[in-house]
């Protein structure tokens, strides 16, 4: 969620009538279609196959998120854009709120960061200073830029949520050769899991360290992801899956997350948000 | 109140009896008074590296069984002022003796000694339990193998359940092979088992023939293994708090142009 979204009241003012009943939109997430909540079904469904039969092949295989704008979805819609999405073969991974934004992409610009243009929050209350001190000029913008989403939580927008189990653990590593941990819920471990030192977890692992013993994620689950800050394992299993690190391969120097997608792990760089089929599959 | 000290590894064959006998010899030489435990009851070869083996009568089963006292069972070394060994019996095993009867010799011996260093055997087993159980603090020696790190790694943790705070010597390191790339380096030993560093020793042939001829690398003091061993029994007794890492300022020229002995 881009924190550079801005949130105006224009798109309350504007009549319905001049909301189109589906948009299609990059994000850095990849394709989301933002639908209308107030729109009739079959409008939506209309615009949606419109816009994708404008470009059949450029879409073809992304994942898609679905946004629902102003109330939520008929009964029926749903399954209805699932149909015409299995027609271009899109695959429909998330479905939740907007994040309100103005009504049209292009009519709002994105707002200038660096000039501190950000529009003020919702109320209106405009606290942006005029842009003249330039010691102020420099230091406001990155709180008025992040104030929207703070004003209005969009927490729907974070799902498909990770159940936070009341019970997950955190601790303190170096986790030694010889210790193996074991917990129902998830494990957050500061520090190093060293070689001979296994992590045995029901939900996720996430290790702020080097991952290089073995570690054992969504156990009796089959679903689960393990990230590590540097992953070198001996071996990662995840549910009834078992990876072990080929013996070519020279570790990479970045995050990683390991997650399964197809009855396979699949180890994947780490660039601040789960990969979008294991995002689905929680 | 003196401080008993566990030499210890996880692994055998890294140095532990070698780094011990030097050790207890330099801290003698510096002037404290030291007494050496040989803990790996049947399997006892202090008293070979120490040269003392010739002269033992009673060993440590012996003062705790009572069969004689611990001043009678320990070997007083000539060579050095203050220095004794208390040998380890070459016939019991290692569940002779229990955890609480090692503690009371070891806070016996701290009584009338400055240093009391435990010559731990390998495994992790009965014989960890005894050697660690007096202890005050622990040494975990190393070598730059995969092998060495992976038991010394359990080994520090098995320490820290016990509450004795370790610290680390890395033995037998080459420079010329850690230069190659043929050898993981100090610094690759300590970010995986991250503990402070006592000092790292380096591959010296002196020490094998010193060793088996039962004369302690350090009594001769020329090599370079010696100089490090001396070193680190300074910093062991608090006489040198500068950090040969960083070093001086010559130190660390020589080791700009390659030239030092010691790692960076």
């Amino acid at each position: 969620m881009g924190s550079s979204e801005a949130v105006s009241d224009l798109d309350e003012a504007a009549g319905a009538a001049l909301v189109p009943p589906a948009i299609l939109r990059g994000s850095a997430r990849g394709l989301e279609i933002v639908v209308h909540g107030q729109a009739p079904t079959d409008a939506i469904v209309a615009a949606v196959a419109e816009r994708l039969a404008e470009a059949p092949t450029f879409f073809r295989g992304s994942d898609v998120r679905i946004r629902v704008d102003a109330g939520p979805l008929a009964p029926g819609c749903l399954s209805r854009l699932d149909a015409i999405a299995g027609q271009f073969e899109l695959r429909i991974v998330e479905v939740g709120a907007a994040v309100k934004r103005g009504t049209s992409e292009d009519a709002v610009p994105v707002p200038n960061l660096a000039a501190g243009s950000a529009p003020a929050p919702a109320s209106g209350a405009s606290a942006e200073p005029a842009p003249a001190d330039p010691v102020q000029a420099s230091v406001v913008p990155a709180d008025a830029a992040v104030l929207p989403e703070s004003v209005e939580p969009v927490a729907i927008d974070l799902e498909p949520d990770i159940e936070l189990v009341p019970d997950t653990r955190v601790l303190v590593g170096p986790v030694r050769s010889g210790v193996i941990l074991e917990h129902r819920g998830h494990v957050i471990i500061f520090g190093d899991v060293n070689p001979g030192a296994e992590i045995r977890a029901e939900g996720n692992i996430v290790v702020l360290g080097r991952l290089r013993g073995t570690a054992h994620a969504g156990i009796g689950r089959d679903v689960g992801f393990i990230l590590a800050l540097r992953l070198e394992p001996q071996q990662l299993r995840i549910g009834r899956l078992v990876a072990r690190a080929s013996d070519s391969d020279t570790p990479a120097a970045v995050p990683e997350i390991a997650h399964v997608t197809d009855a396979t792990i699949i180890v994947e760089r780490y660039l601040g948000r789960l990969p979008g089929s294991l995002a689905a599959s929680l | 109140m003196g401080r008993a000290i566990v030499i210890t590894s996880g692994k055998g064959g890294v140095g532990k009896t070698t780094v011990t006998a030097n050790l207890g010899t330099a801290l003698a030489q510096l002037g404290h008074s030291v007494v050496l435990i040989d803990a790996d009851i049947g399997l006892r070869n202090l008293d070979v590296v120490m040269g003392l083996e010739n002269r033992i009568v009673y060993h440590l089963v012996d003062a705790i069984r009572g069969k004689c006292t611990v001043a009678k069972a320990m070997i007083k070394d000539r060579r050095s002022e203050n220095l004794w060994m208390l040998p380890a019996s070459q016939t019991d095993d290692k569940d002779s003796v229990t955890p609480e009867e090692m503690r009371s010799l070891v806070c016996e011996l701290k009584h009338t000694h400055d240093f009391v260093l435990i010559d731990c055997p390998a495994g992790i087993e009965q014989g960890f339990k005894n050697a660690i159980a007096g202890a005050d603090e622990a040494i975990v020696v190393a070598t730059p193998e995969v092998s060495s790190i992976r038991d010394a790694d359990r080994v520090v943790g098995l320490l820290a359940a016990a509450d004795v705070p370790a610290r680390l010597i890395v033995n037998r390191i080459s420079q010329h092979l850690v230069k190659r790339g043929d050898m993981l380096s100090q610094s690759d030993v300590i970010e995986i088992l991250a503990l402070d560093l006592l000092g790292t020793i380096p591959l010296d042939d002196h020490i094998v023939a010193t060793t088996n001829r039962g004369m302690p690398a350090v009594l001769e003091g020329k090599s370079l293994a010696a100089k490090e061993l001396n070193r680190i029994a300074r910093r062991l007794s608090g006489l040198e708090v500068e950090d040969h890492a960083t070093g001086g300022f010559f130190t660390r020229l020589g080791r700009a142009l390659g030239l030092s002995a010691t790692p960076a």
